[in-house]
């Protein structure tokens, strides 16, 4: 290590295990490196620290220089709050500290309902967790518990019960945070004091789900998932939210056939920790749409196959002396692995005229926590993986557009919903998509294109299949299938793979895997892949560090 | 050994009690402000007062007996931004109220203590909080402060120096906690009064994130003597060291309640024993009446039986050899028939309403052990309830941001150690052995055997 940067890091050990963190690392943070979670509940990673649960005390022993020997903390020091120094020395399973555990532990717990049967957070609650890790006793409490409110409605997502809750601040810190909209405070003091929506009673912004996943236990419900499901039931895939491009990353937790809910799943520089309430509900958005059948005008047959070889053919018959009237309209929640592959059939057919539409033009405003003014999620990738308008003498969007109503196009490949958002209404979609012979749509919802379409191909939607979006900023995230699907219905690459053998076009990558490899290999798709940070918020007290050997009585 | 009685020449109490002393006319008539003229004149540079308060051996009168010119020098030598005093004056432990008789009798000897702390720590601004019960010493002090401002004795250019302090009233708005220092400062910043978790001390960041000296009002107002005589020593007879003793130098005020002949506020020298206090200044117990216990520095020590009491002398070495602590100097005297269950459960219950609610084992505990304390006292306990009690005190000692939930846990184990079969008597019986069988003084009706009452409705928990 040179001398430089031994002064931004720090060495210590936790229970033995040395340790080199970047200096102001918490003391909970840097154990957690060397694979020790010290519990915990208050502590969020992107939150402040309030330090107030008392669960995270551990034997924490500063390095004395001038008695030259190790001093324990005078009071026990918290890890959250503590920040990490070198020659540290932290002990996070002796006895004491198992038995300090065990007392927060029953603190919590004596006012705690312990209504787990009939709680939704039950299974993944810490309190539950830890109660069997480390307390596991039975009650003592002979005296009546303390009653609050419960069944409280804080906004329309958002149920209170104020028994379950152990104050840990996090809701209201994230309010004050990270929303910075301070809807939420906690009232009263001692054993009273309970959470709160602010004078109006209000508490309606675009983030506040996130106080459901982020409440150590089941005090904070949302009315979407109450008494829906038990979630151990719940089957958990990596997935990334479409709702604009931001990209969250995501959890779907489904039973197999059916999403229950979305959840956000951390990343940090994309959604570090959380998502937006319309993002959890983009999975009902699956419910409503409909997916048409194959469908191939020219004949009576529509199995797969059969339309697959007749777009392949159709495409293919413009390479050799009318590439100029063949045109790619891209969508903008094709996957990453999809462009690559759209954009390489097109540039091996010579067809120079494609672009990206705008799938999906309604959704909540930008904003300055993740909201962004694109509510499609892979503008950027689709261009920057295979899709890329305008090159040589093609002609990107508008330009095709104009082509289409001047008839200047025969052949015409669209991928997904949304071309209409392209133009006044229907009407005119209709008038100008009528003057193509050979109008070819991919599909996962029916729209006004589906009909007038010469070939339609039910594909996968963003659920069902696997692949990469690029976010805005060009963070890659990857989404994988949750949900199967029937024969009537392809993989969206795979119907991409069918299209270029029957073009007579070798595919870029035999399936999606292969496909994403190649994407890293030219250096496609991996932009922005940040490594992890140390994620900071301006709160209490934040910016001021541990004042050596300063202690009071 | 005598001890000398303060008095009318006191470091505090420097005048005749029950007169009108608390006007600026009756203060410069026993020498006021001279100190601080003196000082801002050329007598000490900032830095020599500093080291004078240290050598006087002054310690925080709030209850921890923190050294207060050591505490001064924890403020950094390069500041980021403007130095604040904030005079502690939410004086709510239970059983204490002497720096109510400063701030009402005295109110410009804290002022005058204020311009000379704020001058040896280099400091413009002072906020004096007042705790929000206290109307009267509101009163008196913000008179106080306006006639200050109008005599030059606060504002700008004090004197001709150069120097400026500004003081500035502020009413707290009924909270124990917010006497805690840095409770007080978030109550002071318009936050909710929660305690901030150190470090960052206050001498780092304090009221608005700006370095921060938090002194009790006693403190400062006895270092306008310190300025005027010097810290002296133990062998002189004049400076802050010639009353105290070699550990616990000055003098200190002790309010004293209970069945005492004549209760009040009374400054004497540290380690003047408690017995002569008691019989001297107090009158002795009310005539019938036994000394049974004695709570020496606020609700939030240890209790400490008849027998150990008459041993103590007050002063911070004796106390803790004795198992208790001087604290904030609030000593309540506890008369035979006074129940020590019901005692306890009172004072409990006063920790249960004033926990903050911030840390987990302080908002749970207190009420908890409230409620096994009330149960034993209405004759609902069991045999496992006392240890429970210890237990649970045991558990919520140390674990928290503040000290409330130690000043809960350490009443009760002292309470229970030292009168263990009182605990049992009430398990027994299955009833309060003091019920309808009230002292004399109490003046109350009843009479006969013990009865067993129900349990009311706890006061504030529906």
């Amino acid at each position: 290590m040179s001398e430089e940067t031994s002064t931004d890091t720090v060495t210590l050990t936790v229970d033995g295990i040395e340790v080199t963190v970047p200096r102001g690392t918490k003391v909970i943070e840097a154990a957690k490196k060397v694979g020790k979670i010290i519990p915990h509940f208050c502590y969020h990673p992107g939150l402040p620290v309030d330090g107030n649960c008392r669960m995270c005390i551990a034997d924490v022993r500063t390095w004395n220089e001038r008695a030259g020997e190790h001093v324990p903390a005078r009071r026990p020091a918290v890890t959250c709050w503590v920040d990490a120094e070198d020659k540290m020395q932290v002990f996070t399973e002796t006895e004491e500290v198992k038995a300090s555990r065990e007392k927060v532990m029953e603190f919590l717990l004596i006012n705690h309902p312990i209504d787990c049967p009939i709680c939704d957070k039950a299974g993944e609650c810490m309190l539950q967790d830890y109660y069997m890790l480390h307390d596991g006793k039975r009650s003592e409490l002979r005296d009546e518990k303390v009653h609050k409110p419960r069944l409280v409605p804080f906004g329309e997502r958002i149920i209170f019960n104020g028994e379950r809750c152990i104050l840990c601040s996090r809701c209201t810190r994230f309010t004050e945070h990270v929303t910075e909209t301070h809807e939420l405070g906690i009232v009263n003091r001692g054993d009273r004091a309970v959470v709160t929506v602010g004078d109006d009673g209000t508490f309606a912004n675009a983030y506040t789900d996130c106080v459901a996943d982020i409440c150590p236990v089941g005090a904070l419900t949302k009315t979407d998932f109450r008494f829906k499901k038990r979630v151990w039931f719940l089957k958990h895939t990596d997935s990334v939210c479409g709702g604009c491009s931001r990209n969250c990353n995501t959890t779907v937790d489904h039973d197999g056939s059916e999403i229950i809910r979305i959840m956000p799943r951390e990343r940090l520089g994309v959604n570090d920790y959380w998502m937006c309430n319309e993002g959890r509900d983009l999975y009902k958005e699956l419910g409503s749409m409909t997916r048409p059948a194959a469908k191939l005008a020219a004949t009576d047959e529509s199995s797969l196959e059969e339309v697959l070889q007749w777009i392949g053919e159709s495409l293919a018959a413009h390479k050799k002396e009318t590439p100029e009237r063949a045109a790619i309209i891209g969508g903008a929640w094709m996957s990453n692995e999809e462009a690559l592959a759209l954009g390489h059939i097109a540039s091996k057919l010579k067809i120079q005229h494609l672009d990206v539409k705008t799938d999906r033009v309604d959704g909540y405003p930008a904003d300055e926590l993740l909201h962004t003014d694109d509510h499609n999620p892979n503008r950027r990738g689709a261009a920057e993986s295979g899709i890329v308008p305008g090159k040589k003498d093609g002609k990107d969007l508008a330009g095709i557009l104009a082509a289409l109503d001047a008839g200047e196009i025969d052949t015409l490949l669209v991928w997904g919903p949304g071309l209409v958002n392209h133009f006044d209404d229907e009407a005119a979609l209709t008038a100008s998509l009528g003057k193509v012979s050979k109008l070819i749509q991919l599909t996962d919802d029916s729209d006004a294109v589906t009909s007038l379409a010469h070939a339609v191909v039910p594909i996968t939607n963003w659920a069902e299949r696997d692949g990469s979006w690029t976010n805005v900023d060009g963070h890659v995230s990857h989404f994988r299938r949750a949900l199967s699907v029937g024969d009537d219905v392809v993989d969206g690459y795979e119907a991409l793979c069918g299209i270029a053998e029957a073009a007579g076009v070798k595919p870029p990558a035999k399936n999606v895997r292969q496909a994403r490899k190649k994407l890293k290999q030219e250096g496609l798709a991996k932009a922005g892949e940040v490594a992890d940070g140390q994620f900071e918020f301006p709160g209490k007290q934040t910016g001021f560090r541990h004042v050596g050997g300063v202690l009071e009585t | 050994m005598t001890y000398p009685v303060l008095g009318e020449n006191g470091v505090l109490v420097n005048f005749e009690r029950g007169t009108e002393s608390w006007p600026l006319s009756s203060y410069i008539g026993r020498g006021g402000y001279s100190t601080a003229k003196e000082v801002l004149e050329g007598k000490y540079s900032a830095e020599q007062l500093l080291q004078e308060v240290k050598a006087s051996g002054l310690r925080g009168r709030g209850g921890a007996g923190f050294p207060t010119g050591l505490k001064w020098s924890f403020l950094p030598r390069e500041p980021q931004g403007p130095i604040t005093l904030v005079i502690n004056a939410d004086e709510s432990e239970p059983g204490t109220f002497k720096d109510r008789v400063i701030m009402e009798e005295n109110p410009h000897q804290l002022l005058e203590g204020c311009v000379l702390s704020c001058y040896a720590m280099q400091s413009n601004t002072c906020y004096i909080y007042v705790r929000g019960e206290y109307l009267g010493s509101l009163k008196r002090m913000e008179a106080a402060v306006q006639e200050a401002y109008e005599a030059g004795h606060l504002g700008e250019n004090l004197y001709g120096s150069g120097f400026t302090c500004d003081v500035t009233v502020h009413s707290g708005a009924g909270a124990y906690i917010c006497g805690e220092e840095t409770g007080l400062i978030e109550s002071l910043e318009g936050k909710k009064g929660q305690p901030r978790i150190k470090p960052p001390f206050p001498a780092v960041y304090g009221v608005f994130g700006y370095p921060t000296i938090v002194n009790n009002v006693e403190s400062i107002a006895s270092v306008v003597y310190i300025a005027h005589a010097g810290a002296g020593s133990s062998e002189e007879s004049t400076g802050y060291r010639s009353w105290g003793t070699e550990k616990s130098a000055g003098s200190k005020m002790f309010s004293v309640s209970g069945p005492v002949k004549r209760p009040g506020v009374y400054e004497v020298s540290l380690g003047y024993p408690f017995k002569d206090l008691l019989e001297n200044e107090c009158g002795g117990m009310l005539d019938g009446v036994a000394l049974k216990a004695l709570i020496v520095g606020g609700s939030s020590v240890p209790v400490v039986d008849a027998e150990t009491a008459l041993k103590i002398n007050m002063d911070y070495e004796s106390c803790e050899e004795h198992g208790t602590l001087l604290g904030s100097g609030g000593v309540i005297v506890i008369g035979e028939g006074t129940c020590m269950v019901r005692s306890l459960m009172v004072l409990l219950r006063f920790y249960h309403h004033e926990s903050c609610g911030q840390c987990t084992p302080c908002r749970e505990g207190t009420g908890w052990i409230e409620r096994i304390c009330a149960r034993i006292e209405y004759g609902q306990g069991t045999p496992a309830d006392i240890d429970e009690l210890y237990r649970i005190a045991d558990g919520m000692e140390l674990r928290t941001i503040c000290t409330l939930a130690d000043a809960a846990a350490w009443p009760t184990k002292s309470f229970i150690d030292v009168f263990r079969d009182e605990f049992e008597q009430h398990i027994n019986d299955g009833c309060c052995p003091y019920d309808n069988n009230f002292p004399d003084y109490l003046n109350l009706k009843g009479g006969g055997a013990p009865q067993r009452r129900e349990q009311p409705e706890h006061p504030f928990i529906a």
